[in-house]
């Protein structure tokens, strides 16, 4: 695996709770530009991973991150940030007693260095993307419905100018019509060359904005591939499926 | 009457020592989530190398009240990186590990002092304002207590501004709610606890050169402050620094009326009872406002 | 032969061994009159250190102020000495320290238990610093310069000296034998799961509140008799020796010495308190020694010296390769377990509704769970399953509705009174004791139904010790519900995440519930795990039990269900048996979507899966 690879690139990767293991196994890899869905059932180590990936340690963590080329591996989660890498963690953990536009603006607390303007450019390219945070720019984050408060959360992630982005099951609780506003933003997000990859229980609408997907399970990847119209089918039987079905699946493969 | 108001001009002064002290816990605990035992002894710190400074080397104000925040801010930071910093990396463990290691330092603190110095009784700490006073009507007010009143006041703004203007501030702000969200912000949750003691020692080495004058040399007067501004903050109500204002001034001017009215005997509880009536009437305290879970 | 080995490896014989070295020091050093006063000093101190373990020991409970009861027992006893002559024998003295440390108690920890026990812990710290400032400027208690017992003539010291110490010793030991009594009892278990945590006590109906305080409340009583003994010993009290730094060296002789056993302060503080009186020219230092020592052990040895020497015990027994396992004093199982007392009832779950600040977390919803079946509650994330589970159980209040459980109404009652009536419940992160064995952490779920006055355990009664033995062996047999009656005698942190898992099972079916609510079980359960989990719930509906679980895992849920809701977004979107919902076209949307590819590709699924039954 050479170093010099652009995109985000995830081997062999291994973490775990205290003296838990959860993920044994997990590799996976996301271009510039590139949509990519990681899914799987409750508890097969989707969230542990994305955890581990982004610095935060619960628990001894091994394999080898890189990202364009830089190595990542045991790096903390402020210099992961740093380096371009921003994980929107599910739950909307946003600070609720601060307002939309404070929350935005730490998300440019790296780059507070460049001044005011340039932190409020981007404060309006995000108002831009997300209209429905204008008017309640100024209003606490608790007060905010669940669909407002993962805008917040996406755009506080865009604040830190990253070259790649794991969400969290940002559609989590949000109506139908919200939901596709979402991924219209995220695809226009990939459209200017920031490489997506996300975590979502909905199996089919992930399926249908994304290149190539994983399947997790039992904290390994035991499917992956370009999402084409079969590729449904095979996932929801490993996901959703009896034991009888998932081996079966796995089996033919 | 003259009487009443002059005993709670002097609670005030007396309250916003507690509240200082009060407002030191805030700024570690809102950083931190660690309730530091050894903060009262930060004061006294400050009031021993002020006696120290003023009196043995016989240096100026202004010198001895930049060295001695200086100082004192140093030993917070002391405390933060060896005593307190292993319990950081322990993540939710409802464990009582730092209550006892702060305590630890707190002794650590109140024997070194005493090792140093012994004890001595209150030795007249030249202050800049003398013994001198204002009269307000008929109230005696001392220059010194308003020295205290304005110079808490004004510390007390400032720490309103950090947080709520500057981004280390903010940062920080964002790190007492969630450690976990705040890191994946690039913010280094260290640094953060680094800044909340660095910035409690420096308030309590200002607040313990501000009182040295008319407070007792004595190293066991560190254990007193603690438990005064903890009390500041239960009347107050944790995580809030107007809080701890409003429970300061009431705890010192309850004090300050308690003797008037009732002698000094008993006045050691004072604070003991206010508290209780207080958690009887209003267990969260009277200004509790933020939805962050204390202890 | 049996019960002589028994005996030997028994903790009293432990307990006796080291009363008798006590008893012997003053032969083995040689003393005068001045040294015998230090050791009785010592005695009096490690007196508290017992009283100060039984809080924050063994109930987890902050209690920063022991010198504060220390303090007003011995002020209590002085007064009553010095100005009424009935009261100048030790044994006068010691009721009137028991009295007054008990008052005190009382004052601190009523109105503060109320709102936490970092309040508690705080305020007797703060008592310990007022008292001694209180009792300097009381003329009727003798100003500064304190109480003298000396001053009556008519006071009389007996015994004195050397036996004075040996009387000590033999308290102390009947004050450690207090400690241990109460501590293996029904109500020392219900300490020991204070200290795992309130959510986990209340899980097994564990009333907090007036558990802290009866921990605080006995725990006056051995603070109060070192105070006594004290007074008696030194023939005075002043402030000066009552003051707040001495608060602080008990504790540091507690920590140091390993709280959370008999032992252990008892040590720590002879050794603390030892090198205060002995190494004078050390003295001005040791405050810096202890602080440090407060530090590390703080950070890296919890368990202090004691568990230094579990590990020493661990590591030998190691290299003798010999099994090493810690066993804690429970009473040997009875033969049998009395048969259970519980019947399943009909849970009946009437339009409950849950706002949290604008979200409607649940809306109108209602189930019921009739007795014998299981129920699944199925949804996707965040669709208000173990928001529904928290109503039932009472750690949220609904907005709207009823809760029924047979015909007693439970919705507006307490968390640890409705785990009392018969509800038992597991959570998603496993609540278990670390300090405990499996069986221990079951034990106190058993304890719930044991008849009789929790105290006739403490006190050993012959009809309490019966039903003490009868609660292990149901807890045996809990265990054995889910496959780990082996796993008994295992720390509970030793074991994998899924078994964790099963004992929490095991602890609410001890319990005697009628209805089960099961948070997603089979989460990070292994296959085989998760068989084992599917056959225990089966079997425990088939024994009468109604069982409402909560599980987000479609395959797991038609093996086990005989009833499925599902909810979505708070709201109930279907029910019925688990074909039916399978099929239901809200459903597959829910889970999938609702384009073709992906209804096609459910259909395949439930069809598949219906027709493997």
């Amino acid at each position: 695996m050479s170093t010099d690879e652009q995109g985000l690139h995830v081997t062999n990767l291994s973490a775990g709770y205290g003296r838990v293991p959860v993920v044994f196994d997990v590799s996976f890899s996301v271009a510039s530009g590139e949509m990519v869905a990681l899914v799987g059932r409750n508890g097969a180590g989707k969230t542990t991973s994305l955890a581990a990936v982004a610095g935060l340690r619960y628990g001894p963590v091994g394999g080898r991150v890189s990202l364009d080329g830089q190595d990542l591996s045991g790096a903390s989660s402020d210099s992961i940030v740093r380096a371009g890498l921003k994980l929107v963690p599910e739950g909307r953990r946003l600070f609720r007693d601060m307002s939309v536009y404070e929350n935005l603006r730490l998300g440019a607390f790296l780059r507070r260095r460049e001044g005011r303007r340039a932190v409020d450019t981007d404060i309006s390219r995000v108002f831009d993307l997300f209209p429905a945070l204008a008017v309640a720019r100024s209003k606490t984050v608790s007060s905010l419905s669940g669909g407002q408060q993962q805008m917040v959360a996406v755009g506080q992630a865009l604040m830190t100018s990253p070259r790649f982005l794991a969400l969290d099951e940002p559609t989590a609780g949000l109506a139908p019509t919200l939901i596709d506003t979402m991924y219209e933003s995220f695809t226009a997000l990939a459209r200017e060359g920031i490489g997506l990859l996300i975590v979502d229980q909905n199996i089919e609408r992930v399926l249908e904005s994304t290149r190539r997907y994983y399947v997790v399970d039992g904290g390994r990847v035991v499917l992956d591939g370009p999402c084409h119209a079969g590729a449904m089918e095979q996932v929801v039987k490993i996901v959703l499926g009896s034991e009888r079905q998932r081996e079966e699946t796995l089996d033919r493969l | 009457m003259t009487l009443f108001l002059t005993a709670v001009v002097a609670g005030i002064a007396v309250g916003s020592i507690y509240a200082i002290v009060g407002i030191g816990y805030t700024v570690i605990f809102s950083a931190t989530r660690v309730f530091n035992l050894a903060q009262g002894d930060l004061v006294m710190v400050g009031v021993m190398s002020s006696y120290y400074l003023l009196v043995v080397l016989e240096w100026p104000q202004w010198a001895a009240a930049i060295l001695v925040i200086l100082f004192v801010a140093a030993v917070a930071l002391f405390e933060e990186r060896f005593v307190v910093r292993r319990f950081l990396k322990k993540q939710g463990t409802a464990s009582f590990g730092w209550f006892i290691a702060t305590l630890g330092f707190s002794l650590i603190l109140e024997t070194t002092v005493n090792v140093l110095f012994g004890r001595h009784p209150i030795v007249s700490i030249p202050s800049p304002f003398a013994l001198s006073a204002v009269h307000i009507g008929d109230i005696i007010v001392g220059y010194r207590q308003i020295f205290i009143i304005v110079s808490f006041v004004l510390i007390i703004a400032a720490l309103e501004l950090f947080y709520q203007r500057t981004w280390i501030g903010q940062a920080m702000r964002g790190t007492a709610e969630d450690r976990d969200a705040a890191s994946l912000l690039g913010i280094n949750p260290i640094v953060a606890s680094r800044v909340a003691f660095g910035l409690a020692g420096a308030v309590a080495g200002f607040a313990g050169y501000a009182i040295a004058p008319i407070t007792f040399s004595d190293p066991t007067v560190g254990l007193v402050f603690t438990l005064k501004g903890f009390l500041a903050l239960a009347i107050g109500g944790f995580g809030s620094i107007r809080g701890a204002i409003v429970g300061g001034s009431l705890l010192g001017v309850t004090e300050q009326l308690w003797d008037l009215y009732w002698g000094s005997e008993y006045d050691a509880l004072a604070g003991v009872v206010l508290v209780l009536i207080v958690l009887i009437v209003r267990p969260q305290g009277l200004f509790n406002t933020t939805t962050a879970r204390t202890v | 032969m049996e019960t002589f080995t028994r005996l030997a490896r028994s903790r009293i014989t432990t307990g006796v061994i080291w009363v008798l070295i006590g008893l012997a020091i003053p032969f083995v050093i040689e003393t005068d009159a001045f040294k015998i006063g230090q050791f009785n000093y010592i005695v009096s101190i490690v007196m508290v250190s017992i009283g100060l373990n039984l809080v924050l020991g063994y109930a987890g409970q902050l209690f920063l102020g022991p010198g504060a009861m220390f303090a007003g027992g011995a002020y209590a006893a002085a007064y009553m000495a010095v100005n009424y002559e009935p009261f100048q024998t030790l044994w006068a003295m010691c009721a009137v320290g028991i009295v007054a440390s008990i008052a005190l108690a009382a004052v601190a920890a009523l109105p503060t238990l109320r709102v936490s026990g970092f309040y508690l812990g705080l305020v007797t710290l703060f008592l310990a610093q007022a008292i001694p400032i209180i009792a300097g400027r009381s003329e009727a208690l003798g100003g500064a310069n304190g109480l003298s017992l000396v001053l009556d003539p008519n006071f009389v010291q007996t015994p004195t000296g050397d036996d004075l110490y040996r009387l000590g010793v033999l308290i102390t030991g009947v004050l450690a034998l207090y400690c241990y009594l109460i501590v293996n009892s029904r109500l020392g278990r219900r300490f020991t799961a204070l200290r795992a945590g309130d959510d986990l006590a209340q899980a097994v109906s564990v009333p907090t509140y007036t558990t802290k305080l009866t921990a605080f409340l006995l725990a006056a009583v051995p603070c109060g008799v070192g105070g006594a003994f004290y007074v008696y010993s030194q023939q005075f009290v002043s402030p000066g020796s009552v003051s707040p730094t001495l608060s602080i060296y008990i504790l540091a002789g507690m920590v140091i010495g390993g709280g959370g056993t008999i032992l252990g302060p008892i040590i720590g503080t002879a050794l603390v308190m030892g090198s205060n009186q002995f190494l004078s020219s050390f003295a001005k230092y040791q405050g810096i020694a202890f602080g440090v020592l407060l530090i590390i052990v703080a950070s890296g040895l919890p368990t202090g010296l004691m568990g230094l020497a579990y590990y020493a015990r661990g590591w030998w027994a190691k290299v003798r390769h010999k099994p090493f396992r810690f066993a804690p004093p429970l009473p040997r199982p009875a033969a049998e377990a009395r048969p259970s007392t519980s019947t399943g009832e009909r849970l009946v779950v009437r339009e409950i509704s849950r706002r949290f600040g604008g979200v409607n977390a649940l809306s109108e919803v209602s189930l019921v769970v009739e007795p014998g079946t299981v129920h699944a509650l199925v949804g996707p994330n965040g669709s208000g399953k173990t928001t529904l589970l928290n109503v039932i159980c009472g750690f949220y209040r609904p907005h709207g509705g009823q809760v029924w459980l047979g015909d007693r109404r439970l919705d507006g009652h307490h968390v640890s009174q409705i785990t009392g009536r018969g509800v038992g419940r597991t959570f998603q992160t496993p609540k278990l004791s670390q300090y405990d064995t499996v069986l221990a952490n079951v034990l106190v779920g058993a304890d719930r139904t044991s008849a009789g006055w929790r105290g006739s355990s403490v006190l050993r009664l012959p009809r309490a010790r019966a039903a003490d033995r009868d609660a292990v062996r149901r807890a045996l047999v809990a265990l054995g519900k889910v496959g780990l009656e082996d796993e008994a005698s295992h720390m509970a942190t030793e074991l994998s995440h899924g078994t964790q898992r099963l004992v929490e099972i095991a602890r609410a079916v001890a319990l005697e519930p009628s209805l089960l609510l099961l948070d997603e079980p089979a989460a990070g359960l292994s296959v085989a795990e998760a068989d084992v989990l599917t056959r225990a719930v089966r079997s425990l509906a088939q024994s009468g039990l109604s069982v409402l679980l909560v599980e987000h895992n479609l395959p797991v849920v038609f093996d086990v269900a005989d009833e499925v809701t599902v909810l979505d977004e708070g709201v109930v979107l279907a029910a019925g048996k688990p074909a039916e919902v399978s099929t239901n076209p809200e459903v597959i949307r829910v889970y999938l979507g609702t384009r073709r590819p992906a209804r096609q590709a459910a259909e395949v699924l439930m069809a598949e899966a219906v027709d493997e039954h």
